[in-house]
């Protein structure tokens, strides 16, 4: 049982791991992507992939709001809502009176906050509270807008359009946010609270981190990016509509677990996460250019989702912990 | 810590016997919500006949999330409106509107449940993909083989069916009366049968009940073929009750069925469950909904009520820290 | 050497259980002392009072001649310079090395942090296991078991926040090689000029005696003995442990023979219950009716999972297992236990099949057969429908026990179910052992007490994860056991 054997591949350290982490998401969109380019070779342009990607910006928001309670072993039940409510925000407040709409908009940063407080200090599970907070969200967002319809405001519609030189803007988009998440996650030191609460909280707690704060400053980004979400989703759509986003919560969660993240928490890589989401979008475009009657397709969707969580489990099957 | 943070570490916020029956929340609530109706209405043993029938269905799939849960976290099961929608259609169809296609129309409806939930249970135990993400998926698929095989059919349920889903005995819907039956025969299955033992232990510690010679596989194959069986009969009965099927008349379904189990008093955390207070959930739910109505509170108040109710009531009866 | 830490009079009640009774402790500044005793002896209480895990239920801890005030915590423990290397371990997997210290130490940061952080590890692991091969970008998850250990082990002697006093080392050398341990303890050898004091806890009597200067042994929640390691030896300290030695116990045998119980013999007419598939080169068991098998030899070799295997064997199951099976857990909070459950359900969970009334579960039969194990094997409880967590462990475990002689099992796989149990639940279980025995029952018996063994015809001794030895009980030579098992 001796531990001398110096493996090579360990030395590596981090890249190795990152590697093999984003493995799966990027078989995932190479074998979705690869069919769209042999059906429809223009998607090779400019335009192709501005038109392609740009859909999924509100989803990799979402994504990614989904992921970080994910990595600390929660989950957000009502963020299809949340992104539904803000394009209500954004929609119908925002051009009458744009302080409410941006007092609004603090306030659920606040409220996820004080969820975020509550959890941790009454020891509740995330996804009863908050499937009551998604109720809330879609009656405010009733209120505010009973059916889609809205008026969205300009700015945000052109900086959905805008067109960078080069290279398309969604494509920087999603460059960008995987090195953000990156640098949160792997490089500063709530990430690594974040990571390390997902992985071992009694350790960090009782390591004299406060979790009360980590928890809360999670689900405050959790909300931030739900805001996000919504405000993207806007700009694409221009519609400001209560429903538009009721899918969005359990989608944001099987793009997680496609991007190599997991229910356990903990483990986690913000280029799977990007990938996983963009994966998602792709694979409905797919089946739109295969013709595939939209009848067919969110059904082909759940059957994707499934054999490529169920190659992926099995091959988690094959690292266990070595005894040598 | 401050001391008000310090209260709301430590202490249930209600007395413990009230805390420990969290399922005499929701009766109280039904109490207050009848005072509170009879003040706004001449009739408010009609609005509680109304809201009486349409618990029905939501307790008939209550029962079903509530066997589920008890398996213990991460068990859920999402895939219940489009089980619905499915097993209306087809269960409709084949009954084809007359009388005599009624038993051919139950057992459609029973089986196509079943199929859906074993189908669940192969992809939790075969294809290791988690409950939540394994009967979303499979709720996707169900989705488009509705759509696909029953979409632009009127589908009316036959008048057998029809009166009798809108029979009433003693003023009560019959189809109510027969419910809370099933949800007592439910009770003693959990307390009184191998099974519902073997549940309750998988729930509190699945480890233990394997070791414990507790057949853990066969306990939650029944339990995913129940909640499907569940939602197949809610499909034909609620389509009976509403005039016909269609795509979405599950939609109501899916975060009510989980807020009703664990409002209900149902533990999140598997292992405790409770029949009684699914009953008074659902009512409960109704009853605000019709009393929003009846003050002329659009669907926006009504959901927003809803969530807060929710969420009040975990807040309320959550353990503190260390009380697990 | 002046006293680093005193106890005085402390005890420990868990409700009616006691953990510790009236410690008096003083451990000296710089040196190494070992506590040794069995499992429940009340080691693992006395390090959680020392850490300030929880707090003593009476009696006075004094540091530097302070006493400690009531809310004494794990954070004013740490401050003090007090160290625990846990035995679960207190490492986030997901996280590399360097964050794992960056979480351990949040005094580590500000801008240069990774590369503070990582120096203070890797030199720890260097002077403590040079050679050792770990890079510190690996995340702990990648790592085997033995690279956990040492992180754990060298991460408990690093200090940025100010000078160490005492670091516990539990069961430090439960996954390390050969190699690996002998570097500890040569490195335990260097903290004496530093007066760094190091309690070092351990089943392995030759590393307690390599590398400490004093020796506690306990037994009971009360200290027994201490002594001085250059005056004591192997067989004295597992005298002291409360092992007797196994001709001692002749005396229970004989007592038992008397009501016409033989313990310590194999019938060869009886048929076996448990038989290998196949031929092998490697020693496999064989199991007969009525037979009671222990698995000895040091912990954790492969005792448990030849348990489960027979629990279970699966497709690939190396036994042919013929009759019925139950299995009794020896860590019944996390295998055990059902805590929302009553003192009734906990027991009669294997036992529906004689508890039912046509199709339903008989309740009143259910409470009867409760009443009935409470009877004979003593369980104190005031009401048969409270939880089972109001009950004390070894009560609790009375209960498993109960539940798994209620089952219609023929054979009962034991894992160390004596943990932690005290000495009159224990007799109470083993004369049900022998009574069951009796009437046709086998018992597989993976125990750590040595004691327990005399109520085994049969042993086998377990060393890297298979058997190496069978031994007949009655015919064995009480040194053969004695040097097999340790």
């Amino acid at each position: 049982m001796d531990t001398q054997t110096i493996k090579p591949e360990l030395l590596k350290g981090q890249s190795r791991k990152m590697s093999k982490d984003i493995l799966m998401p990027l078989v995932s969109i190479i074998l979705v992507s690869v069919p769209i380019v042999i059906l429809k070779p223009r998607v090779m342009s400019y335009m192709g992939i501005y038109l392609l990607l740009n859909m999924a910006i509100p989803m990799v928001l979402v994504t990614i709001a989904q992921m970080f309670a994910m990595t600390i072993g929660e989950i957000d039940f009502s963020l299809g809502n949340l992104v539904s409510l803000v394009t209500c925000i954004v929609g119908t407040v925002f051009p009458k009176n744009p302080g409410l709409a941006i007092a609004m908009l603090a306030s659920i940063i606040a409220i996820y906050m004080i969820i975020g407080a509550l959890l941790y200090l009454r020891n509740l599970q995330s996804i009863v509270v908050t499937i009551g907070m998604s109720f809330i969200w879609l009656g405010l967002a009733i209120l505010i807008q009973p059916s889609p319809g809205g008026n969205v405001p300009q700015i945000i519609v052109s900086f959905m359009q805008m067109k960078t030189p080069f290279i398309p803007m969604p494509l920087i988009f999603m460059i960008v946010m995987a090195f953000l998440l990156f640098l949160i996650l792997f490089r500063t030191n709530f990430g690594i609270l974040l990571r390390g609460v997902g992985g071992n909280k009694r350790a960090v707690e009782q390591s004299g981190h406060s979790v009360l704060k980590t928890q809360m400053f999670v689900f405050g980004i959790v909300g931030l990016f739900g805001i996000l979400s919504g405000t993207a989703l806007a700009g694409i759509t221009t519609s400001a509509d209560p429903k538009i986003a009721q899918n969005y919560t359990l989608i944001a969660v099987a793009s997680v677990l496609l991007g190599g993240g997991s229910f356990a928490g903990g483990t986690v890589s913000g280029v799977g996460v990007v990938l996983g989401a963009c994966t998602m979008t792709l694979v409905g475009t797919l089946l739109t250019f295969l013709k595939i009657s939209p009848d067919w397709q969110i059904g082909t969707q759940g059957m994707i989702i499934l054999v490529v969580l169920f190659i992926n489990s099995q091959l988690k099957k094959s690292g266990r912990v070595r005894y040598v | 810590m401050s001391n008000g943070v310090n209260l709301l570490y430590k202490k249930s916020l209600v007395p413990n016997t009230l805390a420990k029956s969290r399922w005499l929340w929701s009766y109280i609530g039904v109490i207050i919500l009848y005072i509170l109706v009879s003040t706004v209405s001449d009739s408010p043993f009609q609005t509680f006949s109304a809201s009486i029938s349409f618990s029905t269905f939501l307790i008939l799939v209550g029962l079903g999330q509530m066997l589920v849960i008890t398996n213990g976290p991460g068990n859920i099961d999402l895939s219940i409106p489009y089980t619905i929608a499915f097993a209306g259609s087809f269960s409709l169809k084949v009954i084809g509107g007359t009388n005599e296609g009624i038993i051919l129309g139950l057992v459609v409806a029973i089986a196509s449940g079943m199929a859906v939930g074993m189908f669940n249970f192969a992809l939790i135990r075969f294809g290791l993909i988690p409950p939540m993400v394994a009967t979303l998926a499979s709720s996707f698929i169900v989705r488009t083989l509705t759509i696909v095989f029953f979409r632009g059919m009127l589908i009316k349920p036959p008048p057998g069916l029809e009166r009798f889903v809108n029979t009433k005995l003693l003023g009560l819907p019959l189809l109510f009366l027969l419910t809370v039956f099933l949800a007592v025969f439910m009770h003693f299955i959990l307390n009184r049968t191998t099974y519902g033992r073997g549940i309750q232990a998988i729930g509190q510690n699945t480890k233990a009940a394997y070791l414990a010679s507790v057949k853990v596989d066969r306990c939650k194959f029944i339990t995913y073929t129940l909640s499907g069986l569940f939602a197949g009969l809610a499909g034909i009965l609620l389509a009976s009750f509403t005039g016909g099927a269609t795509l979405g008349m599950g939609g109501d379904y899916q975060s009510n069925s989980i807020a009703v189990v664990v409002v209900g008093g149902t533990s999140i955390a598997g292992g405790d469950s409770n029949v009684q207070g699914i009953i008074g959930a659902s009512i409960l739910l109704y009853l605000i909904t019709n009393f929003m109505n009846i003050i002329g509170l659009g669907v926006g108040f009504r959901n927003i009520i809803t969530g807060i109710v929710i969420v009040g009531i975990i807040l309320a009866t959550g353990r503190g820290k260390g009380a697990r | 050497m002046k006293p680093l830490i005193e106890l005085k009079n402390v005890s420990k009640y868990f409700g009616m259980s006691r953990a510790l009774h009236e410690m008096n402790l003083e451990i000296l500044e710089g040196e190494c002392l070992g506590i040794v005793g069995h499992n429940g002896a009340g080691k693992s209480t006395l390090v959680n009072i020392l850490t300030g895990s929880y707090p003593q239920t009476s009696g006075e801890l004094y540091i530097d001649g302070e006493k400690q005030p009531e809310n004494y915590d794990i954070f004013i423990s740490n401050k003090q310079g007090i160290r625990n290397v846990f035995q679960e371990l207190s490492l986030c997997p997901n996280l590399t090395v360097i964050e794992n210290m960056r979480v351990f130490h949040p005094i580590i940061s500000g801008i240069g942090w990774k590369k503070r952080a990582e120096e203070l590890i890797m030199n720890q692991l260097d002077e403590i296991f040079p050679g050792h091969g770990i890079s510190s970008r690996v995340s702990i998850n990648k790592l085997t078991l033995g690279q956990r250990q040492m992180i754990e082990i060298a991460k408990a002697f690093t200090s940025p926040e100010g000078p160490l006093r005492l670091v516990i080392l539990d069961e430090p050398t439960s996954a390390l090689g050969n190699k690996s341990t002998q570097q500890l303890i040569d490195y335990l050898d260097t903290l004496r000029e530093r007066k760094l004091s190091v309690i070092y806890i351990s089943h392995m009597l030759e590393e307690v005696i390599a590398s400490t200067d004093r020796i506690m042994v306990m037994k009971d929640g009360l200290r027994v003995n201490m002594v001085k390691t250059s005056e004591t030896n192997r067989e004295h300290i597992i005298q002291m442990m409360g092992s007797e030695t196994v001709s001692d116990h002749k005396d229970e045998r004989k007592s038992a023979e008397s009501v016409g119980i033989e313990a310590g013999k194999t019938d060869e007419t009886r048929p076996f219950v448990v038989e290998p598939l196949k031929e092998s080169d490697e020693v496999q068991i064989t199991v007969r009716e009525g037979e009671v098998i222990g698995l000895t030899g040091l912990a954790g070799h492969g005792q448990t999972q030849l348990l489960l295997d027979l629990f279970d064997p699966g497709r690939f199951g190396a036994y042919k297992v013929k009759a019925p099976v139950t299995f009794l857990p020896g860590d019944r909070q996390t295998d055990g236990v059902f805590p929302i459950w009553t003192i009734i359900k906990n027991l009669t969970v294997q036992a529906y099949s004689k508890a039912r009334k046509r199709l339903l579960i008989d309740t009143r039969k259910e409470r009867e057969l409760t009443e009935t194990w409470k009877k004979t094997i003593d369980i104190k409880i005031a009401s048969l429908d409270d939880r089972i967590l109001s009950l004390s462990g070894g009560n609790q475990q009375k209960v498993i026990f109960s539940r798994c002689l209620e089952s219609p099992a023929k054979i009962v796989l034991m894992d160390d179910p004596t943990r932690g149990v005290d000495v009159g639940t224990k007799l109470a279980i083993y004369k049900l052992i022998l009574k069951e025995k009796a009437e046709g029952r086998s018992f597989v018996w993976y125990t750590t007490e040595m004691d327990e063994l005399n109520y085994c015809d049969r042993l086998y001794v377990f060393k890297g994860g298979k058997i190496i030895t069978e031994l007949h009980v009655g015919d064995a030579k009480e040194e053969d056991i004695l040097k097999a098992s340790f």
